[in-house]
């Protein structure tokens, strides 16, 4: 069954990230599953560098962590059983589709890439408060899934302009024409696409091809080409021109590479305010 | 793949770090105390225990998990050196490296599960005791100053973390071998000391190759160590990755291990090391002092060297007696305290088999020998619990000249014969039937058994039918497919 997951911690904007899985969910006529995670990444508190082990020394370790432990999950549990609950109430007054609530252990990357083939589309809050980057949790998830990620940092608002930045490049050109297949905003949003390029002239051409692409599904959209190569271009006519969300595909280089050079979506994800929806 | 990596190095710094420190305090007594028993220097240890923590930080499966040079391996090395010389150790330790590397190849860590539990028990309890017996050649014919230096040692390992605020920051090993040195250096007590027994690194290791004739000679002398070394390093690799498992709630990759201590040997022979293995009693040390990651077993290969090379006038003072109390703590940590506790619970066969591996491994020091008969015992008693899975409904024609005899269960070599006797070959009857649609033959034992009772019924002029014979016998064909639907296990089964 395809759905929408909608991953949530409590922390990073998880109501915003409910209200926009929502909103995808009835546009898009699928159900949508809301999902929390009970990490274990518990540190122990105790401090003990003694060095020496007595007889049973393992058994007693062992049953230490192990209450630790317990006394952490049993609360995360609760905060999580909650938090669904909450949310619940919060998606199905707006609803039209089914609600499904998900509370799992383990790791969030490997639960993600467990129903990777069920998933439609993945929204999931960052937190945008701290230093302006993104954490190397939300990175390795939309590295590890190929399905379209919506990075909530903000408050929800109903979009009404989408920029679409568009590379043209035939993974690009893939994603776009699977996206004006099956959008996952609707028809009457506007939509921009604008091509950062230092030839105008391929950019007109890659720009025209994008708008026929679309037009094929009867959508309309305003096309822009930008002069240039720095990501900075995207983020002032994003503001420019008062768009709600930003589309575009996402590290699409080598790790190495990205190493060297930084990462372009990295850059554009720490400069950005409102919500960004990746594509890989 | 390059998060992991993160992850596993860098996902707890402050913690590896310190317990690092640690770590290594611990495992500077047992390399030497080793070496020593295994009758090399004191560096030949220390060398081993830096390059194979160190390697095995990078290669190894298990975070978190401590290797060096440990007292499993350096018991079943004394003969050879003995006989051979050091050039021979350093050759066996590389093939043993080359064997494990091998072994991991052929996933070798699948053959674990045929390891029950009592038998990692019963290892990892004779590991204890010869860690401890280990000490006694230090504490024989001695004056009565080392027995109270001993003492005081264990004394202050054990009390000195009770001692408010820094009791629980100061590793109390360390405060032992501080105090006894300088205890035994103001009073002048003439007591061994380490400088008494060999040479300790005073630079860093080089690469050399063994100094052996390459022939066929060297690999008969050296084979049969190298294949015990790698057998039982693997094992104590095995189960400690298993402890830390349990301790930290994850995962370690045993085929990964298997390899990377094979690496790590390799690389410790070239350097003029012996080989070595994980150890029960220093992983045990690294997690409780907050180790978790790859970051405290490399820092503790770092530390040790760095406080060998640099330290090495002031560790030739360190008097025999505080090492000594150091491994008798290590041997007291490592020894499985909870199975003595549920001795009297556990069924006698368990018990058995765990004592066999400590008694086996302790009369002949080495761990593979204790494994060995554990499960060997362990498959017995299993074989004789499965056989009991078999009986036998008769029944009577009316007219009394035809018996049926009904089989269901196991029939298999320990069963056979029962099922031979279930017979009664002294009633008189013009037929018999064997059904054994619904009993499973294992072996060749069990179609023997078969053909011998038929033979006798005909030769006592009765005729036989069998029915069912080619279904029980589908199983005797080595490779199975894999029953994992209830209807084909029933079907294996025999309808139990």
């Amino acid at each position: 069954m395809k759905y929408i997951l909608c991953c949530v911690d409590g922390k990073n904007y998880s109501e915003a990230v409910c209200d926009y899985a929502v909103m995808i969910a009835n546009n898009m006529k699928l159900p949508i599953k809301i999902l929390n995670v009970v990490e274990h990444k518990h540190t122990s508190e105790i401090l003990d560098l003694s060095g020496n082990i007595k007889l049973g020394e393992k058994d007693d370790i062992l049953e230490a962590l192990t209450q630790e432990e317990a006394i952490e999950s049993k609360s995360s549990i609760k905060a999580g059983r909650e938090l669904l609950l909450t949310l619940k109430m919060r998606a199905s007054a707006s609803c039209n589709h089914e609600i499904l609530t998900s509370l799992v252990h383990g790791d969030i990357i490997e639960n993600i890439i467990e129903s990777q083939d069920e998933i439609e589309v993945l929204v999931i809050g960052i937190n945008s408060n701290k230093e302006q980057l993104i954490g190397t949790n939300v990175k390795d998830i939309i590295k590890s899934i190929h399905k379209p990620v919506l990075l909530v940092n903000n408050e929800f608002i109903s979009p009404r302009k989408i920029l679409i930045a568009y590379n043209g490049s035939t993974e690009s050109k893939k994603l776009l024409t699977s996206t004006a297949n099956n959008p996952i905003f609707t028809k009457e949003i506007h939509r921009d696409i604008v091509n950062l390029n230092t030839n105008k002239q391929s950019s007109s051409l890659l720009l025209k091809e994008a708008k026929e692409i679309f037009a094929k599904n009867d959508i309309m959209v305003n096309t822009e080409s930008l002069e240039g190569e720095s990501e900075d271009l995207i983020v002032e006519y994003f503001a420019k021109n008062e768009s709600d969300i930003l589309a575009m595909g996402a590290f699409g280089h080598s790790w190495i590479k990205e190493l060297v050079f930084g990462s372009f979506t990295s850059k554009i994800l720490s400069k950005m305010k409102k919500p960004i929806l990746l594509f890989r | 793949m390059y998060t992991n990596i993160k992850k596993e190095w860098f996902g707890n710094i402050k913690g590896d770090a310190v317990a690092g420190i640690v770590v290594a305090l611990a495992l500077i007594p047992e390399a030497i105390a080793f070496s020593i028993i295994a009758g090399v220097d004191p560096k030949v240890g220390l060398y081993a225990s830096f390059c194979i923590a160190v390697v095995i930080s990078f290669f190894g499966g298990r975070p978190g998990m401590i290797s060096a040079a440990t007292g499993a391996m350096a018991l079943l090395m004394v003969t050879l050196i003995k006989e051979y010389g050091l050039e021979y150790l350093l050759a066996a330790t590389i093939l043993t490296g080359v064997i494990q590397v091998v072994l991991g190849y052929f996933g070798v860590a699948k053959l674990m599960s045929f390891i029950s539990r009592a038998v990692v028990v019963g290892f990892v309890n004779a590991l204890a005791v010869l860690i401890f017996m280990a000490q006694l050649p230090e504490l024989t014919n001695v004056t009565w100053h080392v027995y109270a230096l001993t003492a005081a040692g264990l004394g202050i390992i054990y009390l000195f973390p009770y001692v408010p605020k820094i009791g629980k920051l100061l590793p109390s090993p360390l405060v032992t071998i501080v105090v006894l040195t300088v205890f035994v250096y103001v009073t002048g007590w003439d007591v061994r000391n380490i400088g008494d027994m060999g040479e300790l690194p005073s630079t860093l290791p080089i690469f050399l190759l063994p100094d052996i004739p390459l022939n066929f000679h060297t690999l008969e002398v050296i084979f049969p160590y190298s294949i015990a070394l790698a057998i039982v390093g693997l094992l104590e690799s095995f189960m400690t990755t298993t402890i830390v498992d349990e301790l930290t709630d994850t995962r370690g990759d045993k085929t990964r291990e298997a390899r990377g201590q094979g690496i790590a040997n390799i690389v410790s022979g070239c350097l003029g090391g012996m080989a070595g293995c994980a150890m029960i009693g220093q992983s045990i040390i690294n997690v409780k002092s907050g180790g978790r990651g790859r970051l405290s077993t490399f820092l503790a290969g770092v530390y040790l060297l760095l406080m060998v090379v640099f330290l090495s006038d002031i560790l030739t003072l360190i008097p025999m007696a505080a090492l000594v109390s150091v491994m008798i703590m290590v041997s007291i940590g490592t020894f499985d305290w909870g199975s003595i506790k549920k001795l009297r619970t556990l069924p006698l066969s368990t018990n058995a088999v765990m004592l066999t591996t400590v008694c086996v491994t302790i009369y002949t020091h080495n761990l593979a020998h204790g494994v060995v008969s554990g499960v060997l015992l362990a498959s017995l008693f299993f074989a004789n619990k499965i056989s009991h899975f078999m009986y036998c409904e008769t029944s009577l024609s009316e007219d009394n000249y035809t018996k049926t005899y009904n089989f269901i269960g196991q029939v298999f070599f320990n069963s056979a014969e029962k099922f031979y006797e279930t017979f009664d070959f002294k009633e008189v009857l013009d037929k018999v039937i064997i059904d054994v649609t619904r009993a499973h033959f294992w072996d060749t034992s069990a179609v023997y058994a078969l053909d011998k009772a038929v033979i006798k019924l005909r030769r006592e002029g009765t005729d036989v039918e069998i029915i069912g014979h080619n279904d029980a016998t589908k199983t005797i064909i080595d490779r199975f497919g894999i029953h994992d639907k209830p209807e084909e296990i029933d079907k294996v089964m025999g309808g139990h």
